[in-house]
């Protein structure tokens, strides 16, 4: 019976140089590696790649990079340039403080291209006035602002009011006849009656009326327009 | 087997060149990508509208005046800021946003911010937040990156991607940025996020931790912050905190303003007007 080979336990043992010519062997492969590493970092370094510009501790050059962006939104004076009598009617408005491009969007593609790439549409029912207008809990109350609910509501802000000059261009009209001794509004004003509602209206409660078509007489103003509900 | 000493010193100077190689391989791509992805910081591609060469930060320090008394939460800043900066529409992400602070009589303090306000406030969206208690005070409060002296996330990055500017301002390295979301959880005021996939985005990677730059190719060109351009009543007060005669360093002259989270040692450069101690 054969005896199995023995195994040998224990740190196996680090070979050393024996001799003095393979420990100078040993040095000149080291001198040689560190030699090569250095040539490899300077042309790293210098020549046409440099990891460090690409990928190190670069502020300066990420900074740049940041700058170098292009802005999104111009500001007036690119606009008045097409848009001399807008411009001028704003200047000349409340609305001065509020740039062109806070509703109009950002328009530094559009003053920067011929033909100009077109501008966003401003939303025509009146949302772009109501972000800032509208009575909202936190709003500061020097902000003119009016409660939708209330305000003409279910028109669009622009039949009555301007924006760009921010005057009120038109009013709903006011009643030319005395409101008191009188039936519901309908009676007369409901479609197919004596003087109709223009279409758009719906019919309402006599309050809702006068919401819009009643306004309290300014102080000395002529008998006729001293109506009273 | 044994390896003789020539064969060793062999294989392995091939191993060293075949690296390098590879190496100048992977470079080539990160440029490629750059140069398909527009409006990404660092990309190849000269921009129509160079930044001017004659801009020198050391000589200027940008600073904002953020006025709550002022705001009247129409969210337009949080939708330049979007446009301006390809930052992703999802309202989850945001550079700056606009909270509603809402303050009962009983102290206790309600702050919500439903898109980040990009939408502006109605009052449809306010009374969707089904406030029941008697109210003291509410007001608006924009928020964005402090662009803090002492800022965590600038020491928290453990591949100095993000750092500070001459002029003040934190960026964000996207090429050094591994991603990793550190700075995303050690800034106090939540102003950092990653960059979703898919979408816009600012800098031209996904994955990366993006932020306000102030408007960094803005405010070098001596334009304004995209938001504080459109703002309609001059909330977010933008200057030059080195130049005596500009609007931020006259408000912080003549107003008492205050920094958000004092307590954090972070050295804010945006300032508060108005805000209450309940908040922050």
């Amino acid at each position: 019976m054969k005896r199995p080979t023995s195994i040998r336990l224990g740190r196996p043992r680090i070979r050393r140089p024996s001799t003095r010519r393979g420990a100078a062997i040993l040095v000149a492969a080291v001198i040689a590696g560190v030699a090569v590493l250095s040539v490899a970092g300077f042309v790293l370094a210098s020549g046409t790649v440099s990891l460090y510009e690409r990928y190190g501790f670069r502020p300066e050059a990420n900074a740049q990079a940041w700058a170098d962006l292009t802005p999104a939104y111009a500001d007036a004076s690119a606009c008045q340039q097409c848009h001399a009598a807008e411009h001028t009617e704003w200047v000349e408005s409340k609305h001065i403080g509020v740039e062109c491009e806070t509703c109009h969007g950002p328009l530094g593609a559009h003053a920067s291209t011929t033909p100009p790439v077109p501008a966003r549409a401003v939303d025509a029912t009146g949302k772009i006035c109501t972000v800032c207008h509208e009575q909202v809990l936190g709003r500061p109350a020097a902000q003119p602002q009016v409660d939708l609910a209330t305000h003409y509501g279910g028109f669009p802000c622009f039949q009555c009011h301007t924006v760009h000059s921010t005057v009120i261009v038109a009013r709903p009209p006011t009643i030319p006849h005395p409101l008191t001794r009188l039936p519901a509004c309908t009676t007369c004003h409901a479609p197919g009656g004596l003087k109709p509602v223009p279409g758009g209206h719906v019919q309402s409660e006599d309050a809702v009326c006068l919401s819009c078509h009643f306004r309290e007489p300014k102080v000395g103003a002529p008998p006729e327009e001293r109506v009273t509900p | 087997m044994t390896v003789s000493r020539r064969r060793l010193l062999g294989s392995g100077l091939a191993a060293f060149a075949g690296l390098l190689g590879a190496r100048s391989i992977a470079l080539g791509a990160p440029a490629t990508a750059r140069a398909a992805a527009p409006g990404g910081a660092g990309t190849g591609v000269a921009p129509a509208d160079a930044a001017p060469a004659g801009y020198v930060p050391s000589d200027h320090r940008w600073g904002m005046v953020v006025d709550t008394v002022s705001c009247i939460g129409c969210g337009r800043c949080v939708e330049a800021c979007k446009l301006e900066n390809h930052v992703p529409m999802d309202p989850e992400y945001n550079r700056t946003w606009v909270e509603l602070h809402v303050i009962a009589q009983d102290g206790s303090v309600i702050v919500a911010a439903p898109d980040g306000g990009i939408d502006g406030y109605s009052a449809e969206a306010v009374a969707a937040l089904g406030l029941s208690e008697s109210i003291r005070q509410a007001y608006f409060v924009p928020r964005l990156c402090m662009q803090c002296d002492n800022s965590p996330c600038t020491s928290i990055c453990p591949v100095g991607a993000t750092f500070r500017t001459e002029d003040g301002v934190v960026l964000v390295d996207d090429e050094r940025c591994i991603g990793c979301g550190f700075c995303v959880v050690a800034c106090p005021y939540g102003a950092r996020y990653i960059v979703p996939a898919g979408g816009e985005m600012p800098n031209g990677y996904p994955g990366v931790a993006d932020k306000c730059t102030f408007c960094y190719h803005r405010t070098t060109r001596g334009l304004l912050p995209a938001c504080a351009e459109v703002c309609p009543v001059e909330a977010r007060i933008f200057g030059d905190l080195k130049d005596e005669s500009s609007p931020v360093s006259a408000v912080l002259r003549d107003r008492r303003t205050q920094v958000m989270k004092p307590e954090a040692g972070t050295k804010p450069r945006v300032y508060y007007l108005g805000l209450e101690a309940e908040v922050g």
